[in-house]
């Protein structure tokens, strides 16, 4: 009994001091002489699993075709709109918001040119007359109303759309992504997305899911009924990655900016029957700038500082392929996470309390070894559930435990044998000044 | 009567069928392009489609600076993606494709590898400085992915201007997508009128400065309009029968002039070049021709504006 009970102590005493590092770490004290926590701070081991360690490759998608709209303007959109509606695609949706912050002719030319705009919408209204359903992006905002109610909270009381000349009879889904991003500009890294979000109380719908659900509406159903409020991205490739920025690249049909206007240079099958999803996705494919560009935990470079490997339109492709192909990432529950950390680090305690207590000479080196090999089996065991079941545990906090428990386990013998010596003094002394009764 | 009823079925039973057998026997499917990629046929090389069914004993031809994407057609598999320049058999790239390796084994080299020494790896591939040294000869042709690349003649004039001070002699190389060398010229001049290799629709034009390979212009391509191939024949014929409208046979410069801007409108710029050309040499000593084919360049960006 007092074996476990010593072993429970050691076990609440490792997650003490795992707090107490926590909350010196939050401090900042350390962040000067802490680069690494600096590099490592945005990466999940998951990433590495996504990234490095997949069991088989990931297929490409033969379902969605993304198109380039490079810096055209809604005139050439248009025109790449009509040689696509023409070979009858299912679904376009345009990952792209034709609107202007401040609407003049100066400010936002593309607003006040009738030509450009009458081939846009004239395209969409052929496309829709043709059966094929177009898909608009729009965006979440937060008023500052809103922001002086609730203070930064994830909540949206506005939205943007096209101009509403353009919209037609096109269905809308939000095209907001959840990165650490203050600004559009800033470097951005996506691993997860918000399927539904409610907005003066009406549900609005991710660009992506309302493709789905006009796809396949049944498995849209399916994916919005697990009803969590973010979804992990399920990534399963890029598209042609001229520079290497990403693994599983070329895992999407792609047609560039020229080519969407040419209906010479592509076959009818890149088209019919198919989800396209127009956006920017660089001038061409040999561009190398970073607009609108994405981390994603399919970048080669997974920790440290690297360059962003994904355009939004293709993180938006990965979304619908994951919904469409009902491929979805389940996560691991908190509480279960502290239970298997509580458990791992208490059965590892109890082992070295045995070592200790049998062959305490080897203790230091077998420690260290113990200790490494749980970190790699914990690391693989993740690994296996993620690659195989599709299941993302988050294994952070017992890796921490298992780091921390030879240290803590050495730290609680030495204050116990402290505490011990102390107590068997006092009791000591106790009995000498108690006068004998007898 | 009948027998033409016959014959029609007959014709249209055999293009099914014909497509039936390609697809079956396609092994391979393009998914995405970029930059010089053709395909070799039997009399030259055609560009590839993206979408388009590679049959096994199908040739690709990967251009410098370029890339292709293949997947499995009719089956699971995993991509190909090609960037080195070549030539690739279709049956080659179909029957490399390993399977990958399992989980375990991938951790392990994972692992392995992440604990190798970076002592040995080289880390000066990248430069502080852009470069200035290759590429320094701007050629005055429009680039392949303008469209404005295909030819209905059968001369181009090509014309350039070197960013350094030397002067040339230049070399100016005619390939084809295989990088065979059909033709070779030199000349002193920065300009030069060459006839395109007859039995060639693909062709790629470099010009270099003699002697020294590192100053050098990038490579263009030029695609002749095929008034046989059913990718050209409509185009072909419309553009004929316009031009017989027009009634420019008469060798003058304004005819000359007015041929250059039927060109330009559509989007024939390298036979809009050679109308110019030949207007500057009909009538060198009026100014409009020249000055008019100077903006020609500089509007339809073949030339940059010295500022």
């Amino acid at each position: 009994m007092k074996f476990w009970l010593n072993c429970l102590f050691v076990t609440v005493f490792t997650f003490l001091l795992l707090g107490l590092l926590g909350k010196f770490l939050q401090m900042n004290a350390l962040n000067a002489f802490d680069p690494i926590s600096a590099a490592i701070g945005d990466i999940e081991i998951s990433d590495i699993a996504f990234s490095q360690l997949r069991e088989g490759e990931p297929e490409p998608d033969p379902n969605i075709t993304v198109v380039n709209i490079g810096k055209l303007g809604r005139g050439e959109i248009g025109d790449q709109i009509k040689n696509i509606a023409r070979f009858r695609p299912k679904i376009i949706g345009i990952d792209a918001i034709f609107s202007c912050e401040v609407r003049d002719s100066v400010n936002c030319p593309a607003a006040f040119d009738p030509v450009g705009n009458k081939k846009f919408t004239s395209a969409i209204e052929e496309a829709e007359k043709l059966g094929i359903k177009v898909v608009m992006a729009e965006k979440l905002h937060q008023t500052d109303q809103l922001k002086e109610q609730y203070g930064d909270v994830e909540r949206y009381d506005s939205l943007e759309h096209s101009d509403p000349e353009l919209l037609r009879n096109s269905y809308e889904g939000f095209v907001n992504l959840i990165t650490d991003a203050e600004h559009q500009e800033d470097l951005k890294l996506c691993r997860e997305f918000k399927p539904m979000v409610m907005v003066k109380d009406q549900p609005q719908y991710a660009f992506e899911v309302m493709i789905a659900k006009l796809y396949d509406s049944a498995k849209a159903e399916k994916f919005l009924a697990r009803g969590n409020e973010n979804e992990v991205i399920n990534y399963r490739g890029n598209t042609p990655d001229l520079w290497g920025a990403s693994t599983y690249s070329g895992r999407y049909q792609f047609l560039d900016v020229h080519e969407a206007l040419d209906t010479s240079s592509f076959t009818p099958e890149m088209i019919q029957d198919k989800i396209i999803i127009m956006g920017y996705h660089g001038e061409n494919l040999f561009d190398k700038s970073w607009e609108d560009k994405f981390f994603t935990p399919l970048n080669t470079k997974y920790t440290g500082r690297s360059r962003p490997d994904m355009y939004g339109v293709t993180v938006h492709a990965n979304v619908v392929s994951m919904i469409i192909d009902e491929d979805y990432i389940d996560t691991m529950p908190e509480w279960i996470t502290y239970l298997m950390a509580f458990l791992v680090v208490f059965f590892t305690s109890a082992i070295f309390f045995l070592i200790d207590r049998k062959i305490p000479v080897w203790f230091d080196l077998l420690s260290l070894v113990i200790q490494f090999l749980l970190f790699v089996a914990a690391s693989f065991v993740m690994i296996i559930v993620f690659s195989y079941y599709s299941y993302k545990m988050e294994l952070t906090v017992i890796l921490a435990g298992v780091a921390v428990i030879g240290t803590s386990f050495e730290l609680y013998k030495g204050g116990a044998a402290v505490l011990a010596e102390f107590w068997n003094e006092k009791m000591a002394k106790t009995s000498k000044t108690e006068p004998d009764t007898n | 009567m009948k027998n033409r009823y016959l014959a029609l079925i007959f014709a249209v039973a055999t293009l099914v069928v014909t497509d039936v057998v390609a697809q079956q026997g396609a092994v391979l499917r393009v998914i995405a392009k970029a930059g010089q990629t053709s395909l070799k046929t039997g009399s030259g090389a055609e560009p590839i489609k993206s979408g388009a069914l590679l049959q096994s004993t199908d040739v690709v031809v990967i251009g410098p600076n370029s890339y292709l994407s293949l997947i499995p057609h009719g089956k699971a598999g995993k991509g190909i993606e090609l960037r080195n320049p070549g030539s690739y058999t279709v049956n080659d790239l179909a029957k490399g494709q390993k399977d990958s390796p399992g989980l375990v084994n991938k951790y392990t080299d994972f692992i392995l590898a992440s604990n190798s020494p970076e002592a040995k790896k080289n880390r000066m591939s990248a430069t502080g400085a852009v470069h200035r040294g290759l590429n320094d000869i701007d050629v005055f042709l429009p680039e392949a992915r303008t469209k404005g690349n295909f030819v209905l003649g059968n001369s181009v004039v090509i014309g350039w201007e070197a960013k350094t001070a030397s002067a040339g002699p230049y070399e100016v190389k005619i390939l084809n997508l295989s990088d065979d060398l059909l033709a070779r010229h030199e000349t002193s001049d920065n300009k030069l009128r060459v006839d395109l290799p007859t039995g060639e629709s693909f062709v790629v034009i470099v010009v270099t400065k003699k002697g020294d390979s590192r100053s050098s212009s990038e490579p263009f391509s030029i695609q002749r309009l095929d008034p046989a191939s059913p990718r050209d024949k409509d185009q072909t014929a419309k553009l004929q029968n316009e031009l017989k409208e027009l009634d420019l046979n008469e060798e003058t410069a304004l005819n000359k002039y007015i041929l250059a801007g039927f060109f330009e409108e559509q989007n024939l710029l390298i036979d809009a070049i050679v109308a110019y050309e030949d207007a500057i040499r009909l009538a060198p000593e009026v100014d409009t021709y020249r000055e008019a084919y100077e903006e020609f360049l500089l509007r339809k960006q073949l030339k940059d504006a010295k500022k």
